[in-house]
């Protein structure tokens, strides 16, 4: 089983994430670059690696989505050092990448082959894809709205696209989910506890969007619920099946 | 009240009502056991925050598409809860049914039409290896152990015992003393192990049990070689629908694919877990929502607009 060879991934993943760190904190932005797409190539080969060896998308337990996470942090920090020209950028998107790895090592699970027939559907890879992609935006936003409340650090209108892409993704991924509900179940929501948080989630990013366009002079209010926000998206992710009524939610896979 | 704050205010009020729903458990005297409530507060928010920014002409397309869309979704959806007709039909081999049952089973529905299962199919992946402790009655398998599916010429190391799969029969039965191939195929899958604990080599049959054939496991050390119950991978149903004046049609209902036939929409839902392949009975959700066409209309204009939205962001930050 290529799972196997994780722990030496992992560390090559994590020695590039470090390396591109201190590329980017001794100004040498081409090397960082080079160093984060390396780390992201890493990840890709081996999920695809996955993927193919096991016969289904690695998308089914929270170590699966953790891995994707990275992978789709990798993505989106490198799109956004591109577009952005920011260097912080890579140095969230590697750390926190760096960190779900590591956190993929420290948590062993058990990878099975078998996928529940309700997860065979054409809507399981997008649904779960582009959730993983919102998070990653989401934290992303989140945490440029915590560096914004010690001092400025991310222009507004930085901010107000990484938002607008958080929104587009986790609306998507809302809406995604409603249709392959219809289609699994003959409902388009029915307040799973896990819907229900993801609604939240969604909720407190829209909450934000409409607030900083009513009020464009109070900056600190939308960065204070956007760092409740992720603190909200982390429970939607992990917490769900320990809260109560959690226990019977049909979105918890990984009994 | 301006539009936004409108927003903002529908947004906390059914925010806030789904956390209370989430962390406190919930009983009927505050009423909290529906979002009917909270739903209709959005709904009627939503529509005044749109008036307003619609009397003020502060509008993008962007905008209209994804408020207009979540407009119509939600109030298709209420209407659809109120109207729809929802429940469960059991099926039981060779026999028809048109019976809706609620989940409450205090009231009936009928269907249009009648349906009778021919054949309930059940596809199952690979039984895995796990390890048990029979004095315990319990699977010591822990999490980050290695997941091995028992296939013929599959070998491994599970806990420091050494195995391979011999010989593996996807059906099988007990005769006498011997395990051997078996014709029926509802009988449960067995592998032959040869498998090695501190240097000593044994073999054995392992099997999950079931029909001609009970649980068998092997010793190795402290624990015990066993076979768990093959994960399911797909089940269907194949049903004759019976109409009147119509010739019996055959169809196939399975998970994720369900069948719309006069109004209702029939998803296989639930087997006899005990009984697996051999199930005799499969049960179905039936839905008859003459609302929920608009619901796919209103999600599509959201979507639509979302797209919009992301696109004119684009330009905006380029």
């Amino acid at each position: 089983m290529i799972w196997s060879w994780f722990p030496l991934v992992a560390i090559v993943h994590m020695a590039c994430v470090v390396a591109a760190g201190v590329a980017v904190v001794r100004n040498r932005n081409g090397l960082a670059s080079i160093l984060a797409a390396m780390s992201v190539l890493v990840l890709s080969v081996f999920v695809g690696g996955i993927w193919i060896d096991m016969g289904r998308p690695p998308l089914r337990t929270y170590g699966e989505t953790r891995l994707a996470y990275a992978l789709g942090l990798g993505v989106l920090s490198l799109s956004a050092h591109r577009l952005l020209r920011q260097s912080w950028t890579l140095l969230y998107g590697g750390a926190m990448a760096g960190l779900f790895v590591a956190l993929t090592w420290a948590i062993p699970e058990s990878h099975s082959r078998a996928l529940m027939p309700a997860l065979r559907s054409p809507w399981f890879v997008p649904h779960v894809t582009v959730y993983l992609l919102g998070y990653a935006a989401a934290t992303a936003t989140s945490i440029a709205a915590l560096l914004n409340l010690r001092k400025p650090a991310i222009d507004g209108r930085k901010l107000d696209a990484l938002l607008s892409v958080t929104i587009v993704l986790l609306s998507c991924g809302l809406l995604f989910g409603a249709l392959w509900a219809k289609e699994a179940w003959g409902s388009y929501w029915t307040w799973d506890p896990k819907e229900t948080w993801a609604f939240l989630t969604w909720a407190c990013y829209v909450g934000v969007l409409h607030h900083r366009r009513s009020h464009p002079g109070q900056e600190l209010a939308g960065c204070r619920i956007l760092t409740v926000a992720w603190v909200v998206l982390m429970l939607a992710w992990f917490a769900v099946g320990y809260l109560p009524g959690g226990a019977n939610s049909v979105h918890v896979y990984t009994r | 009240m301006g539009s936004v704050p409108a927003a903002l205010l529908s947004l906390g009020a059914v925010a806030f009502h789904a956390v209370v729903s989430q962390v406190a458990p919930q009983w009927h005297p505050f009423g909290w056991t529906s979002f009917g409530v909270s739903v209709a507060a959005v709904l009627l928010n939503l529509v005044a925050a749109t008036a307003l920014r619609i009397r003020d002409r502060r509008w993008s397309a962007s905008w209209f598409l994804v408020h207009a869309g979540l407009m119509v979704a939600i109030a298709s959806a209420m209407m659809g809860s109120m109207a729809a007709v929802r429940g469960k039909v059991f099926l039981n081999a060779g026999q028809a049914t048109a019976q809706v049952v609620s989940a409450k089973g205090d009231r009936i529905a009928y269907l249009p039409f009648g349906l009778m299962l021919q054949e309930f199919q059940l596809e199952e992946s690979a039984p895995p290896l796990t390890l048990v402790d029979t004095s315990a009655r319990e699977i010591v398998f822990r999490a980050g152990e290695p997941v091995f599916e028992l296939q013929a010429g599959a070998r491994g190391t599970l806990r420091g015992i050494e195995f391979e799969v011999v010989r593996y029969l996807a059906h099988a039965e007990l005769d006498h003393d011997t395990i051997r191939a078996a014709t029926d195929t509802f009988c449960p899958p067995a592998a032959l192990l040869k498998y090695g604990t501190g240097g000593v080599w044994r073999e054995g049959w392992i099997t999950c049990g079931g029909i001609g054939i009970p649980t068998i496991t092997q010793p190795a050390g402290s624990v015990r070689l066993a076979m768990a119950m093959p994960p399911a991978k797909n089940f269907r149903s194949v049903v004759t629908i019976l109409e009147m004046g119509s010739k019996p049609e055959e169809a196939v209902i399975e998970v994720n694919r369900g069948l719309s036939r006069d109004g209702w929409t029939l998803q296989q839902l639930d087997y006899d877990k005990a009984a697996g392949r051999a199930s005799r009975i499969s049960v179905l959700e039936a839905v008859r929502d003459p609302f929920a066409m608009w619901v796919k209309v209103g999600i599509c204009l959201t979507l639509a607009g979302i797209v919009a939205f992301a696109v004119s962001e684009w330009r905006r930050s380029a």
